[in-house]
């Protein structure tokens, strides 16, 4: 019976901080601070290449990439995930979860003669690992713990030294790959299409 | 139906002491305790140091061997009569071919990007659904055929937890099988070595002692690691075979790393370890041992015949490899997935 109390008393603790956390407020917009390291937006490789004969600048960003940054960016099509079967996941999954709990606890009602230590450990450990699942899903929309993957300018720094460099570019949508490239014409060309010298 | 006796028979080798079922109780020795530990540590480290290379090396080399292995492993262990282990096998065999199928058209499917966001988390916890009531309803019927208690209803909460977490999260939980699976090999050498191998057990224990400690290292080395290049197809499949994209924020060396260790501790085991427990009786080519080869109202000739096929495949995969390793390597894991599903029913039939 004290089992059961601990276990009621847990539930409780747990519904009541449901509520609670779900009126936290979003986190505020970063400021447009060039000092700051804005972990909330997703990282990627990129590299500068300067390539012969191509004709024009061009910026290749993997179809992978961009579908991932549609899913972070709620865009619905080309591979991300709407909100509606988000919604349909997560009220499937809280049922099931929810009957996973209730079995367990119709279980140790049926076999309280019987229980054993292990048996009650399982079952707390079911509820945590459930509650945790919860809480995960909750969650789902915080940034980033800080620290994590670090974004590493590496030797992109040396491209611009001076004033920055402007000119036009293609924006080419690639199916291979898994990092942004920038292609630039190693030799400027005349009006007409012709390389400089 | 084929008793601990028989396994044991098959397995110990000459010049041991062996109790009644056949287990031998002889120590290991120092000697392949320290390769052993060794190995372990030398994995993690080239994990760790050259995860893509080991990638393609281990899978080019031992993928199609071990999955042969394991054929002859499960063929050893389907008993000559079904008897009332009829259901069961039934059920094992239909799981194991039709989530197979529609893990091939899954696939397919995402491949081909005709579903759509939507559609492939629908069809992907779908499919995770699917595998998890197949392992519920294999534990019950197993559960019930045996004499002693009805612990097998635990499975029905632990299945719906598991069913509302595939829903919530289907691509963690398809990626959580790609990483579970290795860790199972693990769990079948164990009970082989109760099996056949008992002297074993408290040294086998320990090297299992040093998987924590190798994967917290390479965690602790690899945490602020920079993304690996993936330049070309088959560094591409890799890192996202590994679950890049899917475990957002953690650095894509650490996942292929973490991933590779345990593929090659996996394939260690099939090809090592579960031969080396069973002595001599578990080599691939060897049909002498099996008892449906062995039994009277047995199937000898198609046992053989699927042994050989068996070897035939691993030349085939091996010439695919060299001919287009990326496509292969495709097409292996999803057909791989076979033998994935393979394991569940043979592992709760040691349990």
């Amino acid at each position: 019976m004290r089992l059961f109390k601990r276990l009621a008393a847990l539930a409780v603790v747990l519904a009541a901080a449901s509520p609670a956390f779900a009126d936290i407020a979003l986190p505020k917009n970063p400021r447009n601070n060039n000092n700051e390291i804005r972990r909330d937006l997703p990282s990627a490789q990129m590299t500068i290449e300067r390539v012969e004969g191509l004709r024009e600048a061009r910026l290749q960003i993997p179809r992978s990439r961009l579908q991932e940054w549609n899913v972070a960016a709620g865009v619905e099509g080309g591979g991300a995930r709407s909100a509606s079967m988000k919604a349909v996941g997560t009220v499937v999954g809280g049922l099931f979860i929810s009957l996973a709990v209730v079995l367990t606890g119709l279980l140790l009602v049926r076999s309280r003669r019987g229980l054993r230590v292990g048996r009650a450990a399982a079952a707390v450990a079911l509820c945590a690992c459930a509650a945790g699942a919860a809480a995960v899903a909750a969650y789902a929309n915080a940034g980033p713990p800080p620290g994590l993957r670090p974004q590493d300018p590496g030797t992109l720094v040396k491209a611009v030294t001076g004033s920055p460099l402007a000119g036009s570019i293609r924006v080419e949508v690639v199916d291979e790959g898994y990092e942004i490239k920038l292609l630039v014409p190693a030799k400027a060309r005349t009006n007409r299409g012709d390389e400089e010298e | 139906m084929q008793s601990a006796a028989d396994i044991g028979a098959l397995g110990a080798g000459r010049g041991t002491v062996s109790t009644r079922g056949g287990a031998s109780v002889s120590n290991a020795s120092p000697a392949a305790f320290t390769l052993t530990c060794a190995c372990v540590m030398v994995a993690a480290a080239l994990a760790g140091l050259a995860p893509l290379w080991l990638s393609v090396a281990t899978v080019f080399a031992f993928a199609g061997p071990h999955n042969w292995a394991e054929l002859r492993f499960f063929i050893t262990r389907l008993p000559a009569r079904l008897g009332r282990s009829r259901g069961f096998f039934a059920l094992a065999g239909a799981g194991v071919v039709g989530l197979t199928v529609a893990y091939a058209l899954l696939a397919l499917g995402a491949d081909s990007g005709v579903w759509g966001g939507e559609g492939l988390y629908a069809a992907t916890a779908l499919w995770n659904s699917a595998a998890v009531l197949w392992v519920v309803g294999l534990v019950a019927v197993r559960g019930r055929t045996m004499s002693r208690g009805g612990g097998w209803v635990w499975a029905l909460p632990v299945g719906c937890a598991l069913l509302g977490l595939s829903w919530l999260a289907p691509q963690a939980f398809a990626l959580a099988l790609v990483y579970a699976h290795p860790l199972v090999a693990l769990w079948f050498l164990d009970r082989q070595i109760r099996l056949t191998r008992r002297g074993w057990s408290r040294a086998y224990r320990v090297c299992l002692a040093l998987l924590p400690v190798a994967l917290v290292l390479l965690w602790w080395r690899l945490a602020g690691a920079a993304p690996l290049a993936e330049d070309g197809e088959v560094a591409l499949r890799i890192v996202r075979h590994a679950g890049a994209g899917v475990v957002p924020n953690v650095s894509t060396h650490l996942l292929v790393s973490t991933h590779v260790f345990l593929e090659t501790l996996h394939y260690g085991v099939w090809l090592v370890g579960v031969p080396l427990a069973a002595g001599a009786g578990l080599a691939p080519w060897r049909a002498a041992g099996v008892p449906l080869v062995r039994h009277r109202r047995g199937w000898p000739r198609l046992i053989r015949a699927l042994l050989v096929a068996g070897g035939a495949a691993v030349l085939l995969l091996w010439l695919c490899f060299v001919a287009d390793y990326a496509t292969t390597r495709d097409v292996y894991f999803t057909v791989a997935m076979a033998h994935v599903l393979a394991e569940v029913p043979f592992l709760l039939r040691t349990l």
